[in-house]
């Protein structure tokens, strides 16, 4: 096996080795992605020659300029780059991927490999990947779903310190298996912002796992490496000015769920049925609740409010 | 006799407090109520809008010409959406 050839999110990843995989649960019956390390000009100059490629995702710098940029070609497959963290081309049916990976230490370019292109993948092969982290809190795996900045990386870590074992950052694969809801933990990489650092002893911060980089918020490589299990409790996590209610059961759990999809540009019928009979399962078999939290509450104690909540599961 | 049908590309998921309605050809989720949502399950079984009228209003006790009126309504909307079809005289 390449160094650093191994899973995320549900898939393996075999041929050149790719940054911050899982290594541990190598198996055979998982779809098999082959991965091949190319000059970035070669992929450009793959991607050159099509004429009727679409662009499915984009974001912008406040400049206008592009950052990150998502596109589609019915052939070649589905090409993601963002501006210093390299670029990928995925076969179609997400069989392949050929990887530029940008330059700097190997931590960099887990970021766009953990944020879109392990769950593209993912979701390519069958797994719908949600927007959330997860822990296992109480011997139970709770995932916090909830949008960008909402502070769900910043309660995960509060929870690892309290006790909890690290499972996925921001994005978490999940597959119907006999009728139960499998997790699939993600890249072994999590992001903490630097004033939840700051409020943790160098114990505490060393229980996060190893330093990996500064970038918006410091980067770590989570201890372990964690096993798929089913899925026992999905919060979602929501902030509000009056906020700081109980944890509630989720009333419209259909519409909730489906809302914290990750990558929402793969709209084939197939993968948007696949998401529905997902968001059921969940909805059938998982424990589903909201948590109401003040704008400024701190996810400390955020975290303690789920770690009492996971003791009554 | 009105005939109600659900397209082939229009499936629907049941949950505790609501129904989600997709069109896979539009990619569009669709919310509907617990009552819409048992009106949905009932097409699938019947597509006699009359049959259903009748399965509705024994289960709720609601009067059978009301239970038609607030059916046709839903139908009407159902239509727009896209999510059923219908044949048959109003």
């Amino acid at each position: 096996m390449a160094e650093g050839s191994g899973v995320a999110m549900g898939v393996r990843y075999a041929g050149d080795g790719l940054p911050g995989l899982v290594t541990n649960q190598l198996r055979d019956d998982l779809p098999r992605v082959q991965v091949s390390r190319v000059a970035q000009v070669e992929l450009d100059e793959r991607w050159a020659g099509t004429s009727q490629s679409r662009t499915l995702f984009e974001i912008q710098f406040s400049s206008g300029k592009p950052f990150l940029r998502i596109e589609a070609h019915d052939a070649l497959g589905y090409r993601v780059w963002a501006h210093g963290f390299g670029l990928h081309l995925v076969a179609a049916g997400g069989t392949a991927l050929a990887c530029a990976l940008p330059e700097g230490p190997p931590w960099v370019a887990r970021r766009l490999l953990a944020s879109q292109v392990f769950p593209l993948i993912a979701a390519l092969h069958g797994r719908e990947p949600l927007h959330a982290s997860a822990t296992v809190v109480e011997g139970r795996l709770v995932a916090l779903a909830a949008p960008s900045g909402t502070g769900k990386s910043s309660t995960a870590c509060h929870l690892i310190v309290q006790g909890a074992a690290f499972f996925a950052d921001d994005v978490l694969a999940l597959e119907i298996d006999a009728g139960r809801v499998l997790a699939h933990p993600g890249p072994r990489m999590t992001n903490v912002a630097d004033r939840e650092l700051a409020r943790l002893t160098a114990e505490q911060a060393a229980r996060l796992g190893r330093p990996l980089g500064t970038g918006t918020g410091r980067y770590l490589e989570p201890h372990g490496h964690p096993e798929p299990r089913a899925l026992d409790a999905l919060l979602i996590l929501e902030r509000t000015p009056g906020g700081r209610a109980g944890v509630e059961p989720l009333s419209n759990a259909g519409a909730s769920l489906l809302s914290h999809a990750a990558i929402p540009y793969l709209d084939r019928p197939e993968r948007l049925l696949h998401q529905l009979d997902i968001a059921a399962a969940l909805a059938a078999n998982v424990t589903l609740a909201r948590i109401t939290v003040g704008a400024d509450e701190d996810a400390q104690r955020v975290a303690r409010r789920i770690g009492a909540w996971a003791q009554t599961l | 006799m009105l005939r109600v049908r659900i397209p082939d590309q229009v499936v629907f998921r049941t949950f505790v407090s609501e129904t989600v309605v997709l069109n896979l050809t539009t990619g569009r989720y669709h919310g509907l109520n617990t009552t819409a949502g048992r009106i949905m399950e009932l097409f699938r079984q019947s597509d006699d809008a009359g049959t259903v009228a009748d399965r509705l209003s024994a289960e709720t006790g609601q009067p059978l010409e009301v239970v038609e009126q607030d059916l046709s309504q839903l139908c009407r909307d159902l239509v727009e959406r896209g999510l059923i079809e219908v044949d048959g005289g109003g």
